[in-house]
């Protein structure tokens, strides 16, 4: 865990860095607070606490003895939610240019075999029957305008 | 009178909202890994859709049931539902092994549904005395109240105190992206036009508290870690007899009042209240060492209490807007984007709302009972529900829910990075609700701190010259020294 918690505070500590470039190009005020002065404390304290994080990783690092502990999902694991978070961010970029009712069913059938659902006419039928029930309430219950494609 | 008496036929003419929330809460809560703030935030594609006070007591029956939920699995299988219930296992398991798990369950209801119904009265009770005082604050005493609500962010962490204060500080730097309250100038939009609003609420909701759940479960379902429940657990006789109640009022009474009391105070929560009410109900007990073993009492004193921190923890919640835990964080951010803003102003602007509230709360501690008793019949049918149908549907509900309320498929692209980072902060124990109470807390903390500055002239000193501003800040520094002195007790444990 202590090179994990390293790597947290480094990269928490870049955005720290990066926000605190963001304050040089703050115009200057005389009106009531200057508007550098709360980003500041708050860049400052999160930097600090990002510092904390990096030497309490780096003495973890120091002190742990034999096999180090799993800290990432390894093997099957680890490409099953690559490959859901591929499927949902497809999902996003083609949502409005496929429609809604097209890439639904495509993720919930992608996510239910990745939770072990096995049975093809299963996975069908609910992804489909559930995609189509959500589409008619948001549409014409809620009067949600959900993207729809040249085919749907 | 009369706005009792309009309350009360809205929400009888609104029944089914409280009904759909009271179940939905009660499902929520039975399967361990879904929680009440998760059903929050599953049923906010439909709040923002329906009158807001309806959404109000939706989201408030949600809540209770939620609660009560979370002792089911507790009892049937030895997993808590919630981190509320855990107190629940160590006497509810033991009687559902001896074949009493409808006796169990049903204290757990009783029990619950006195809980609720005490702290609803005292939320009735309390809660406009306490927004009369906070009608009266200015600028710096707000800005003292909001240091004290983000000061609650290091104890709603669980695993680290640098981390979970890390968390609440990433969140109050991506609340400052956006425009300045006070100039309106740009700043931290990086050339990025869509980050001139900032960001909404809806799409870090649900990527931080539901998207990076379901990727959480995938992995310890193909790890093995959480496994399909196929058996069926022998139910029995449901309701306590009247002889069990008798040895069981004291006990439910004083962890009611208990668990009221732990519900108002901000970063306590249901778990504290169940454990302390345990403990108590354990070192007055007559014979303490049927504790563990299957004692009535062991499950109607942490029930009682927790359901008891419900209403309690509602009082800072609608009168201060200050979440008292992670649930009534995730409550605040949806009641924002569902356009009720709580404080004191709720009380005088739209006092109807309010009353709505209280009779809905009531109402759902009856509703509960009934819906309870049902639900402990169906139990074996709830915590069989196929994970592989069930985690898809949440996933296709969270990117709906992402895209409804701006009609984009940006947020929907938001909620899923923010789905990702949540699961990584969830896996190495940062805290995704104090993101989400600095977001909500720290725009409010710099528009007061710049009013109280505009007003005095450059002053500094006028945040402190109020005697209720020193007040907010000496409970400031109490949460701190508590939430220190709970991660040391924490840290020797392990």
């Amino acid at each position: 865990m202590g090179k994990i918690d390293m790597i947290c505070g480094l990269l928490t500590g870049a955005v720290c860095v990066l926000f605190y470039i963001g304050t040089l190009s703050f115009p200057k005020s005389s009106i009531g607070i200057n508007p550098r002065a709360y980003p500041l404390v708050i860049i400052f304290s999160a930097l600090a606490l990002s510092v904390t994080l990096i030497v309490r990783g780096a003495l973890k690092m120091r002190s742990e003895k034999g096999p180090r502990e799993r800290t990432l999902p390894r093997g099957k694991t680890a490409w099953f939610l690559i490959i859901l978070a591929a499927g949902m961010m497809a999902y996003a970029l083609s949502l409005e240019t496929l429609g809604y009712i097209i890439v639904t069913p495509l993720l919930m059938a992608l996510s239910m075999l990745l939770f072990g659902e096995r049975k093809p006419f299963g996975i069908i039928l609910t992804s489909v029957l559930v995609s189509v029930v959500l589409y008619w309430l948001f549409r014409s219950v809620f009067r949600v305008p959900l993207p729809r494609s040249i085919i749907w | 009178m009369p706005g009792v008496f309009e309350a009360l036929t809205y929400v009888l003419s609104h029944l089914h909202f409280l009904m759909i929330g009271v179940g939905a809460g009660i499902i929520v809560g039975a399967i361990p890994g879904l929680s009440g703030s998760t059903g929050i935030i599953l049923m906010l594609p439909f709040l923002i859709y329906i009158d807001p006070s309806a959404a109000l007591i939706m989201m408030s029956g949600l809540f209770c049931g939620s609660m009560f939920g979370g002792s089911i699995a507790a009892i049937l299988v030895s997993t808590p539902g919630t981190p509320s219930a855990a107190a629940t296992v160590l006497d509810g398991y033991p009687l559902a092994k001896k074949g009493q798990a409808g006796k169990a369950m049903g204290v757990a209801l009783v029990a619950s549904t006195a809980g609720g119904i005490f702290s609803t009265l005292c939320l009735i009770f309390l809660a406009p005395e306490l927004a009369k005082i906070a009608l009266k604050f200015g600028p710096s005493e707000y800005f003292a109240l909001m240091i004290f609500g983000l000061t609650i962010m290091a104890s709603v962490s669980s695993a680290s105190l640098v981390k979970g204060l890390l968390s609440g500080f990433l969140g109050l730097m991506l609340s400052m992206v956006g425009l300045n309250p006070t100039l309106g100038t740009e700043r931290f939009t990086f050339g990025v036009t869509r980050f001139l609003t900032g960001f909404s609420m809806m799409p870090l909701l649900i990527g931080l508290f539901a998207i990076s759940e379901v990727l959480l479960q995938l992995e310890l379902f193909n790890e093995g870690k959480i496994v399909q429940l196929s058996k069926k657990h022998k139910i029995g006789e449901i309701m306590p007899t009247g002889k069990e109640m008798k040895g069981l009022w004291k006990v439910i009474l004083g962890s009611s009042i208990l668990g009221t009391i732990i519900g108002i105070i901000p970063a306590t929560g249901g778990a504290i209240a169940s454990f302390m009410a345990y403990n108590e109900a354990k070192r007055f007990s007559k014979d303490p060492d049927s504790f563990g073993k299957g004692n009535l009492a062991g499950i109607a004193a942490p029930e009682s209490a927790n359901n008891a921190t419900t209403g309690g923890a509602m009082i800072p919640l609608i009168t201060l807007g200050i979440p008292g835990d992670v649930v009534t964080s995730v409550m605040l951010g949806a009641l924002m984007i569902i356009g009720v803003q709580p404080g004191p102003l709720l009380f005088t602007q739209s006092p109807q709302i309010v009353n709505r509230l209280f009779v809905g709360f009531m109402l759902a501690q009856f509703l509960m009972l009934g819906m309870g008793y049902l639900s402990i019949r169906a139990s074996n049918m709830i915590l069989k529900v196929p994970l592989g149908i069930l985690y898809p549907i949440i996933l296709c509900l969270c990117l709906l829910g992402a895209y409804s309320l701006g009609n984009s498929a940006y947020d929907v692209l938001l909620a899923l990075v923010f789905g990702v980072v949540g699961y990584f902060m969830k896996k190495y124990g940062f805290s995704a609700p104090a993101i989400i109470l600095a977001l909500i807390l720290g725009p409010i903390a710099e528009q007061e701190l710049g009013r109280a500055l505009i007003i005095s002239h450059g002053d500094w000193t006028t945040l402190v010259r109020s005697p209720l501003a020193i007040m907010f800040y000496a409970f400031a520094i109490m949460s701190v020294i508590y939430s220190l002195g709970l991660f040391r007790k924490k840290k020797s444990a392990a």
